[in-house]
């Protein structure tokens, strides 16, 4: 009979990923010294121990590192620490009240009542169907994070003559990657009239390889019966929309998909954690606490950040978050809202529940701009801006208000900061 | 975060470069132009390891030209777990005065990889 | 006692009764008949148990209303619904009779002839007559337990049907099932209980001699049989033809469906939900909103004419037809829940009916052709009518003694209770370990689908008996894992493993085979 122990750990945190190794251990340096992690997967990393190219660290450890360089610090750094780690484990469900089921070969299911939880789930990928993509559905169609884990972590080439579709980083990372490999990238298309990755991807992935990148294109048909035997791509006009006589039939044998991602918030969802319709993810304040108090969430599950950087910040800020709560308890005030204002499609934390202390806001614009002012304001008083050449979606750009910004517009209004907006106009104004 | 470089010359020799927001910019265009230079990073074959791949990298970076020849030649390297992070895998890669590195920690592990924790 | 399915074993010299097609007609007169006599060989040119028509069926046991009267598919799908709930019993599978509910509404009567009525007039038609005729037509066709809703009755059950819905009627014999998991589930039976059953194995050719049916050529060998049941689905009429026992033609008519994420949709509505719209052109029934048997809402099918019987591809004008079609019924469907979307080939004749009868050219060669819609609900039905026409040639009357209705069906970790569970997982500690994160599915169970009685030997054999990638990531997750378990159980490189069957490979190569072989050129000529 397995015994049945139940574990009542002080923090329990979801997710080995970046997120869930900067929560953990900033908790553990918080003062906690009784935190579980538990990861499905068969070591600790996340996404990282894939994501074999440079690129990551820049801001936290000035230096530019791999991936799993990266993962390896915090790695070494858990291990020199007491949390325990229950790899190949997967949760299968986080109740209201914090209690995890949860379940692995050597234990079989498992009982975990913890005081505190940090969600670090990360995201998943858009599938074909999601983006609506005709044909047939032969074997073949990857997406770009598969097709990397595929060739990274395993070994095995998914194709030899690809297309790619969607020019977010990750898509041009794989072109790059099949390319080192020895296969052959026929091009990556993109729908939208300008690039989703970075200027440095599209030089190093792309230009390098003379791998052609094609704008305003989207994949309208998927041919092959059993296998990928070729797409017909399009031009599209100003609605996204093919447009018939621009369809030509590429050959190739391999669909490689960078179509977006999706914060994985299915356990959040059933532990009553209200979502953000527009990021897919919690709701959460500045100390990335989520609506249900003693959950906090970090990293990709809240919203997809472009630099694991950041990834890092919120989970440190998680993680003494989540240690805070275990230790003193916290009654949180009337939450003051944060909204997105003139060409910002989100902020994260959606809400401050304590404006005694410093805020880093992360947000993304709506479209693209060029010689712009971002801006935090409270109420209606503007704090610090910064001013920026050029903006535009895939580029995560951050913002802050010291307690100090926000005393003084409190003072200015007369009245409490009742509302905090981050917006960005035009530099002229 | 990035920005847009514009680089002038004249007869194959670089005159200026503007819009750089930091120093290390003004220095990355001149050689984009005359000696573009990369930093390469791949997979090489292990053997009895967690995993059947070690991820690698240049230290820094190298000619731009020889990335293709530096994989290929990467691929016929047979490693053999346990590897640290940051161990020489090929000294001086290609002559580069470059060493190609391990980027992580990778354990010897039995032939069931499924992993039972 | 029992019967086996095996890659290479040997075709028998002989049989009692040769069965082609194991879609869910084929499977459904497997079992029957081998209650009778255990002397049954199955035939299937596909690597799996319902890989053609059947795995993309829309999974609806119709009550028989939307059929046209006098028809023979009308009366078998009737009598078929009626002996659904015995029919799935001992298998293992789940029958939901959550019933439909016919909705109608402005769109009900077609514009050119509203057009010429007062507003009253058409309000009125909709509202009392319309009704009343659906249920009349339902008490002609024997329909039991049909009742009529008022459009307050209508939101009460459905908060999300449009409010330009008029009144309605509700058909609570309708049920859903899963059409591959039961096709699967009677073949395992029939085999269970001695049946044999030979995948990939494709008729070429059939003998006849002295105008009785004399053996069946395979591209594996030749089998002598005195009975043949042509269970053929879309090749019907090329298999009947080879028996001269033909005269009908299939006109293949595909159509697609589209699937949802059960999160979002699971209680979106709570009975299937069609809009009835009187003389609508096109022979399918127009579908409807279906909360699938495993929670997926499903939206669909279409009906389109194509000559290629394996055409199943999907356009872009197919998704927006169906997402127009019920956005009108569902005003508010979350139409960025879209998961997946199948499409399947319709085996219909020209004349729109089933065929089922023994030959009168060819003796000893029975028919059971043009099954389409309502083939899922008529099955118990059709098994029923087939035993009768077999043991007029023959077929023993009396039932065997030691048939087994109980087929063991395999635990599935989601549905069981934590001890349960944890009792699997002490026994097998692969129970312990989840390979499908969405829909909670273990290497245990995989590994048991590849070892079952029908081995899974590729991805979609190991998804349909498993569920293993349909869920919301489709595969993003468990794809490589899977691939791994079925290359590790078959001993195979990971190369040959294929999503179904030849030509599906999954993975060109090893890394670096590529390079060393490859002429990559120079980066940045």
């Amino acid at each position: 009979m397995i015994s049945k122990k139940k574990r009542t750990p002080q923090l329990a945190v979801i997710g080995g990923g970046p997120a869930g190794l900067g929560a953990a251990l900033a908790a553990s340096k918080a003062g906690l010294d009784d935190i579980v992690m538990i990861e499905r997967d068969i070591e600790l990393g996340g996404i990282l121990p894939q994501c074999i190219h440079d690129g990551f660290g820049s801001k936290v450890f000035k230096e530019v590192l791999t991936g799993p360089q990266y993962a390896q610090r915090y790695i070494d750094e858990i291990s020199r620490t007491n949390v325990e780690v229950l790899l190949n484990t997967m949760v299968l469900e986080l109740a209201g009240n914090r209690t995890i089921t949860a379940v692995n070969s050597a234990e079989g299911m498992i009982t975990i009542e913890p005081k505190a939880v940090v969600l670090a789930m990360g995201c998943r990928e858009r599938s074909r169907h999601q983006v609506f993509i005709p044909g047939y559905r032969p074997a073949g169609v990857i997406t770009a994070g598969a097709a990397q884990r595929d060739i990274n972590i395993e070994g095995l080439m998914p194709g030899r003559k690809i297309v790619i579709l969607g020019s977010g980083d990750i898509g041009l990372i794989m072109a790059r990657r099949f390319t080192l490999e020895g296969a052959q990238v026929e091009g990556v298309y993109e729908i939208m009239d300008h690039p989703g990755g970075l200027p440095r991807n599209i030089v190093q992935c792309c230009y390098d390889y003379d791998i052609p990148l094609l704008l305003s294109h989207t994949v309208t048909f998927i041919h092959g019966k059993k296998r990928v035997e070729g797409v017909t791509v399009a031009h599209v006009d100003a609605d996204l929309k093919a447009v018939k006589d621009t369809e030509r039939f590429i050959d190739c044998d391999t669909l490689v998909l960078s179509v977006g991602l999706i914060p994985e918030n299915e356990l959040s969802k059933h532990a009553g954690v209200t979502l953000d319709p527009v990021t897919a993810g919690p709701i959460v304040d500045e100390r990335m606490e989520t609506t249900v108090d003693g959950i906090f969430a970090c990293g990709n599950v809240v919203n997809v950040f472009d630099l694991v950087d950041y990834v890092t910040r919120t989970s440190e800020v998680a993680g003494r978050g989540a240690a805070e709560f275990v230790l003193q308890g916290r009654k949180r005030e009337a939450p003051v809202k944060v909204l997105p204002g003139r060409n910002v499609k989100y902020v994260v934390p959606q809400f401050v529940s304590d404006l005694g202390r410093d805020i880093d806001f992360y947000f993304r614009v709506e479209h693209p701009e060029r010689a712009v002012t971002a801006r935090v304001l409270a109420g209606t008083t503007p704090l610090k801006s910064k001013k920026h050449k050029m903006v535009h979606p895939p580029e995560m750009l951050t913002a802050s208000a010291t307690v100090a910004d926000i005393a003084e517009a409190a003072k200015a209004e007369g009245r409490k900061v009742d509302s905090l907006m981050v917006e960005v106009v035009d530099s002229g104004k | 975060m990035s920005c847009a470089l514009e680089l002038t010359e004249e007869d194959g020799e670089v005159k200026g470069v503007t819009g750089a927001q930091c120093k290390v910019g003004e220095k990355y265009a001149a050689e984009e132009f005359s000696d573009p230079r990369r930093v390469v990073t791949t997979t090489v074959p292990v053997r009895h390891g967690l995993l059947p791949l070690l991820p690698v990298r240049t230290t820094t970076s190298i000619p731009r030209r020889l990335i293709l020849d530096v994989t290929r030649r990467l691929a016929e390297v047979v490693l053999e777990a346990p590897v640290s992070n940051g161990q020489v895998i090929v000294p001086d890669i290609m002559g580069t005065g470059v060493d190609v590195i391990a980027s992580r920690d990778l354990e010897k592990h039995d032939d069931r990889r499924q992993g039972q924790a | 006692m029992a019967g086996s399915i095996e890659d290479v074993a040997p075709l028998p010299a002989s049989a009692g009764v040769v069965i082609i097609g194991a879609g869910i007609s084929g499977c459904s007169i497997a079992r029957e008949v081998v209650k009778y006599t255990d002397d049954v060989v199955i035939l299937d040119k596909e690597t799996d148990v319902a890989d053609e028509t059947t795995k993309a069926n829309n999974a609806e046991v119709h009550s028989g209303i939307g059929e046209k009267y006098g028809t023979l598919k009308q009366k078998l799908n009737v009598r078929g619904n009626r002996l659904y709930d015995e029919f799935v019993e001992g298998l293992g599978i789940e029958l939901k009779r959550q019933g439909l509910l016919i909705v109608i509404t402005p769109r009900t009567l077609p514009t050119s002839m509203t057009r010429w009525l007062p507003k009253r007039v058409v309000r009125y038609l909709l509202e009392r007559i319309v009704p009343r005729l659906i249920m009349r037509n339902g008490k002609k066709k024997g329909i039991p337990g049909q009742h009529v809703l008022t459009r307050q009755e209508i939101f009460e059950r459905e908060p999300h049907v449009t409010r330009n819905a008029i009144a309605g009627v509700f058909d609570p014999t309708y049920g859903l099932v899963s059409p591959y998991k039961l096709a699967m589930a009677l073949a395992e039976n029939a085999i269970q209980n001695g049946a044999k059953l030979f995948l990939e194995t494709e008729v070429t050719d059939i003998k006849v001699a002295e105008g009785a049916v004399a053996s069946v050529v395979t591209n594996r060998g030749e089998i002598r049989a005195p009975i043949v049941v042509n269970a053929a689905g879309v090749f019907a009429d090329t298999v009947a033809d080879m028996a001269g026992a033909g005269g009908f033609e299939i006109h293949p008519r595909k159509g697609a469906s589209l699937l949802f994420d059960r999160d979002i949709t699971a209680d979106y509505v709570h009975s299937s939900v069609a809009e009835f719209r009187m003389f609508h052109k096109g022979h399918s029934k127009g579908g409807g909103a279906m909360p699938t048997a495993e929670g997926n809402l499903q939206l669909g099918p279409t009906a389109i004419e194509t000559g290629d019987r394996y055409d199943t591809s999907i356009s872009a004008e197919e998704i927006e037809e169906i997402f127009e079609r019920f956005y009108y019924l569902l005003p508010d469907f979350p139409r960025s829940a879209i998961i997946s979307a199948f499409s399947g080939i319709r085996a219909p004749t020209l004349d729109e009916d089933f065929i089922i009868e023994a030959s009168d050219r060819t003796k000893g060669f029975v028919n059971v052709a043009g099954i389409q819609s309502p083939g899922l609900a008529a099955a118990p039905a059709i098994a029923e009518m087939v035993i009768g026409i077999l043991q007029g040639l023959g077929v023993p009357t009396s039932r065997r003694e030691d048939f087994d209705p109980v087929r063991p069906a395999p635990p599935r970790f989601t549905e069981l209770t934590d001890e349960e569970r944890d009792s699997l997982i002490e026994k097998d500690p692969d129970f312990g370990h989840i390979i499908c994160r969405c829909e909670t599915v273990t290497e245990a169970e995989v590994v048991n689908a590849i070892h079952g009685p029908i081995p899974a030997k590729n991805m979609d054999m190991v998804k349909r008996r498993t569920r293993v990638g349909m869920g919301r990531c489709q595969g993003g997750f468990c794809g490589f894992r899977c691939a791994q378990i079925i290359a590790r159980e078959r001993g195979i490189p990971m190369t040959e493993v294929t999503k179904d069957g030849a030509g599906s490979w999954v993975f060109a190569d090893e890394t670096k085979h590529m390079l060393a072989e490859g002429d990559a050129g120079e980066a940045g000529q």
